[in-house]
């Protein structure tokens, strides 16, 4: 096998990716020829909604799903080829979207049955096994059955069942779905330093706080597309500088919302307001601009001189879910 | 070991899981007791007459011996047997009493004769009437069973009396003079049948009995002279029920049953748990996998049949003629084909409830195709090729290429008849030849399947 220093500095490498599902009327193209590059420690983020082909992708790039068209190579290995096998699943860590474990074996069984499915001698094992189970907050849940545990402690047991052979590329498909803050939050953490141990990190989600805070870069995938893909400071900066207004108006009539919006648009004061976008979102008119703060009044004058009721306003940074909605015209969740 | 971890990972988990505890160790008992109620009480039919060949190689009692006794007469009416016993041989005494044997109940004798029996000078022949069915069983009496029968008889006096008869000289008013009655004298009546045929089956159950009360008779010494007065009377054929002869077969479906519950526990692991993904993804080969899933499936096995067969032992009134342990020998064979089956079925199904229910439909018309309840269709593709326990050639018929109609058929033979696994080699083999070629194919299918094919997120 090779060592981690002998490892090419790309990741992963795809070309044209597809896959399509079905036959006939019932055919979904689920992704489109994607092609990316991942470079060795980074976190790379997969955002995008619910059938967008995010995990389809991932599975894809790990063997759980046989590509129609195109090419994969893990730091430089075709996983197609046989004698690459071997390396290839030590080197890969999995951590499945949904809840893959024995339910009737205890966390720790659970964890032993993963090391002794890769070959662990017994005292590294144990010592990864306690590592892990520590820093998951584990340790007093070490002897229980899974199928008695929590939602969030599962979850965090399924992060660290895939990290039991100290893996050097690490998908994580979905890792925080239904899970508690707290849980959250370590499960996050515990992302956040795989890096630092000198992991690879590819993260799908589609939760856009997840990407943003996680992902050094970020792919945006939609329809089985990649969108976009870039750094997330980069990619909100892509869609213009500025805060983020947000109006609840009595009236949420796509009729009335539209009109305020297009009497946003190009606003200018003399107190350096430029509004760069209005747009409706999910039942609300939205805007960008520079110096949201000190036109707050002139700009609640203007759409209320024309019988406009506002009944709640938020103002906020740009996300990548404003990305999103930029790209597609539709909010993440739907 | 990876394969053992495997194996102990799934027996874990069944263990564990309590409602899956309660089906293993329930379904046996369950099983057994449902069998019981429909056919324990169920006798075998009385109205029939099976026709029985007989081949009688008795040489009779010597002659220097029967000389002896005729010319004895306080001897000869102090023995269970008279002068025609003398003149033809014990075999000769048992033909009439099985040619007039009648069915009786505790009510009423009535007139319907059990046997009808054919004598053949020739076993070729007799066995060429038991393979086109003319006849349903042929009785072999060997050349010495006569001496065997005296030897039966002596020693059994030595028994009760320690002394054999032909040392008998205390007597004031009479001694022994004549030649040693045999001691320690071993010959076996072969019955020869096709033991997968039914009236075979019942014949030889109605045989064995008689030939039971017949021997326990020759050796009482309180039928001074005459004929035996051998009488049915005690015995109704309600001692023996179709649960008796179904038995065998019943083990068989257990086992083929096991076929759902292992598809449905590798279902699951694709389907529910997903977690055959991470399997997959490890360094766990394949066939480490399928030799682990293996391994749990005859342990689970091995402990419903053993709860099955003590049952049915201990309370449902079964009572092995022949040796139980050969018995689990090839009820264990059996569990490669379901084995095979349960990889089958899970290669093709996607939720553990469909691979469980489906196992239920297609093993239930498996075992009746088998066998295991009542005598399948006879549809003959080979005529008179392949040797039964008793040494004939029965027809191989289209149901002979599933492996679980020859575990039937080895069971019966095992735990009706006494004969040994080595007597039936023949069915051992087409248990297990044809179980391990499916197995291999079924390992090969659910390897495409489940280990290279695509897994669904």
């Amino acid at each position: 096998m090779q060592t981690l220093s002998e490892l090419t500095d790309i990741a992963i490498e795809v070309t044209n990716l597809t896959k399509t599902f079905g036959k006939g009327e019932q055919k979904v193209e689920a992704v489109k020829g994607i092609s990316l590059t991942v470079k060795k420690g980074e976190i790379f983020g997969f955002l995008g909604p619910n059938g967008a082909g995010k995990t389809t992708s991932l599975r894809m790039i790990v063997g759980l799903l046989l590509p129609d068209e195109g090419k994969v190579t893990i730091f430089g290995m075709d996983p197609k080829d046989g004698k690459n096998s071997k390396t290839l699943k030590k080197l890969l860590g999995i951590i499945p979207q949904e809840i893959s474990l024995y339910e009737e074996l205890t966390v720790e069984e659970n964890l032993w049955f993963m090391a002794n499915a890769y070959r662990i001698q017994k005292e590294s094992a144990a010592n990864r096994i306690n590592n892990l189970i520590t820093k998951m907050g584990l340790d007093s849940k070490r002897k229980s059955l899974v199928k008695n545990l929590s939602g969030g402690l599962k979850r965090r047991v399924n992060v660290i069942m895939g990290l039991v052979h100290d893996p050097v590329l690490v998908l994580c498909d979905e890792p925080t779905p239904g899970l508690d803050p707290q849980s959250r939050v370590v499960v996050w953490e515990f992302i956040q330093n795989l890096p630092k141990e000198g992991k690879t990190v590819i993260l799908t989600t589609h939760f856009m706080e997840e990407a943003d805070r996680l992902s050094d870069r970020v792919a945006i995938i939609d329809h089985g597309e990649i969108l976009v893909l870039n750094t997330p400071k980069k990619l909100k900066a892509s869609i213009g500088e500025g805060d983020l207004l947000e109006f609840d108006l009595a009236d949420d009539s796509e009729e009335h919302l539209q009109k305020m919006a297009d009497l946003l648009k190009g606003f200018t004061t003399s107190k350096g307001l430029t509004v760069e976008d209005a747009y409706i979102s999910e039942g609300r008119m939205v805007m960008r601009a520079l110096n949201v703060i000190p036109n707050l009044a002139q700009i609640l004058n203007r759409i209320e001189e024309h019988g406009a009721v506002v009944d709640n306003m938020a103002i906020r940074n740009t996300t990548l879910e404003d990305v999103f909605i930029n790209l597609t015209g539709r909010a993440l969740r739907n | 070991m990876l394969i053992l971890d495997i194996a102990i990972r799934f027996l874990k988990e069944l263990f564990r899981l309590k409602i899956s505890l309660v089906v293993l160790l329930a379904m046996p008992a369950f099983m057994g007791f449902m069998f019981a109620f429909a056919f324990g009480s169920a006798g075998l039919d009385e109205a029939e007459t099976y026709t029985i060949g007989i081949i009688n190689n008795d040489e009779g009692i010597g002659d220097g011996l029967a000389a002896y006794l005729r010319s004895d007469p306080i001897l000869l009416n102090n023995l269970p047997f008279n002068e025609t016993t003398l003149d033809k041989g014990f075999a000769a005494d048992f033909i009439d009493i099985l040619n007039t044997t009648i069915y009786q109940t505790d009510e009423e004798k009535s007139e319907k004769r059990i046997f009808s029996v054919l004598e053949y000078d020739d076993q070729e022949i007799g066995q060429q009437a038991v393979e086109e069915r003319q006849i349903d069983a042929l009785v072999v009496f060997p050349e010495n069973y006569s001496n065997t029968t005296l030897s039966a008889f002596n020693n059994a006096f030595f028994f009760q009396n320690s002394i054999y008869i032909h040392n008998l000289s205390y007597l004031p008013y009479w001694s022994y003079n004549g030649p040693p009655f045999p001691i320690n004298e071993n010959s076996e009546i072969l019955i020869i049948g096709d033991e997968g045929y039914s009236r075979y089956q019942i014949a030889k159950i109605i045989l064995d009995k008689i030939f039971s009360i017949f021997n326990e008779q020759i050796k009482a010494l309180n039928y001074a002279g005459g004929n035996l007065g051998f009488s049915l009377a005690p015995i109704t054929l309600e001692e023996y029920s179709i649960f008796d002869i179904i038995f065998p077969g019943i083990l068989v479906f257990a086992v083929l049953m096991q076929a759902g519950m292992m598809a449905a526990f590798l279902v699951a692991e694709f389907a529910e748990t997903k977690t055959i993904a991470r399997v997959r993804l490890s360094l766990i080969k394949p066939y480490e996998y399928i030799a682990g899933v293996t391994i749990y499936a005859f342990v689970i096995s091995f402990i419903q049949l053993s709860i099955l067969m003590v049952l049915a032992i201990v309370a449902l009134g079964f009572n092995p003629a022949g040796n139980v342990i050969e018995a689990m020998i090839v009820l264990m064979l059996t569990i490669v084909f379901t084995t095979a089956l349960g990889f089958l079925l899970a290669g093709v199904f996607k939720s553990s409830d469909t691979a469980g229910q489906s196992a239920g439909f297609l093993m239930t018309p498996l075992a009746f195709m088998s066998g295991a309840f009542m005598e399948a269709p006879t549809i003959t593709i080979l005529p008179k090729v392949f040797p039964t326990a008793s040494g004939l050639n029965r027809d191989f018929v289209l149901w002979d290429i599933l492996p679980s109609t020859h575990a039937v058929n080895a069971l019966r033979s095992i735990l009706l008849y006494e004969f040994s696994i080595l007597d039936v080699w023949a069915d051992v083999l087409f248990v297990i030849i044809p179980s391990l070629v499916l197995l291999f194919f079924s390992m090969i299918f659910y390897t495409k399947r489940r280990f290279r094919g695509d897994i669904p997120n």
